[in-house]
């Protein structure tokens, strides 16, 4: 569990750091938007990819 | 095994094993065995002298790629912004002058409070950088050119480039009033450094009995 927990964080972390970079209201950000919490929502994108397979791609990538 | 506990035998042992080149003397049963023995001793020294500044490091790390470049770096820009938009006199107000602007004046002040602190934290980074550099120094200078040949340690040969860069770049933007590095450049590496950081953490885990096991089974 917190091996799990540590892989989550540190994929998380890059995400929620990679999103920073990006200008203010992008419309694709790395991370998506759940709650309206940056670090919180990179935690569920990852937990959604990794764990759940759920890689939701937008369709502004299309 | 017996001599082994006489006088300073052990002490004589131990400096004798970590000056052994290659590491495959340490596999040896005797030597395992030893190791194993001893280990309750071992643990809490490596927990204090580097497992312990390496929680500090990350934490350091996640606080300044997490929201202190951003905030420092965004303040940056809006305040050279100010002072380039009256250089090239955009204002619709001839007389207007950024230095009277009230918003310019309370940014300067959040700015150069916050200064000092980054300054600080920056350097304490950079300190941090050094201590775990000069661990890899020593294994390299151990193992020679094998030690390319390990993942973990071009692991960490990255992670440490990572971070120097990273921490280097934001301290060169603290300490002088320019933005030598874009905000963007910085990030992108803090990211990347951050994922490095975290992975070794999970790396971290060996030192645990009960974690030791599932680690190895999947590196």
């Amino acid at each position: 569990m917190l091996l799990t927990l540590v892989v989550m964080f540190a994929f998380a972390n890059f995400l929620y750091v990679a999103d920073q970079t990006l200008p203010e209201n992008d419309p694709n950000p790395y991370a998506g938007v759940y709650f309206g919490y940056k670090a919180l929502d990179a935690v569920i994108t990852v937990y959604d990819m990794g764990a759940l397979l759920d890689f939701n791609v937008s369709p502004n990538y299309t | 095994m017996d001599w082994l506990f006489e006088h300073n035998n052990a002490e004589i042992f131990i400096e004798m094993i970590s000056n052994i080149k290659g590491k495959d003397a340490l596999t040896k049963p005797p030597i395992r065995h030893f190791v194993s023995m001893m280990w309750s001793r071992y643990q809490p020294r490596i927990v204090a002298y580097v497992f312990f500044p390496y929680l500090i490091y990350l934490a350091l790390i996640c606080v300044l790629s997490g929201s202190v470049v951003d905030t420092f770096m965004k303040t940056r820009e809006q305040l050279l912004f100010m002072k380039e938009f009256d250089n090239l006199k955009l204002a619709k107000d001839p007389l207007y002058d950024y230095k009277t602007d009230l918003h310019y004046k309370a940014l300067v002040k959040i700015h150069q409070d916050n200064r000092a602190f980054f300054l600080v934290e920056s350097i304490f980074l950079l300190v941090l950088i050094v201590y775990f550099g000069i661990m890899e120094l020593k294994q390299y200078r151990e193992a020679g050119v094998a030690y390319f040949f390990d993942a973990w340690n071009l692991i960490d040969a990255t992670s440490l480039c990572l971070n120097f860069s990273f921490g280097s770049m934001f301290f060169i933007c603290v300490l002088y009033d320019e933005i030598y590095f874009p905000r963007e450049l910085i990030l992108s590496i803090a990211s990347w450094a951050m994922l490095f950081m975290w992975l070794k953490v999970f790396y971290w885990f060996r030192l645990y009995s009960s974690y030791a096991y599932y680690v190895r089974l999947i590196i």
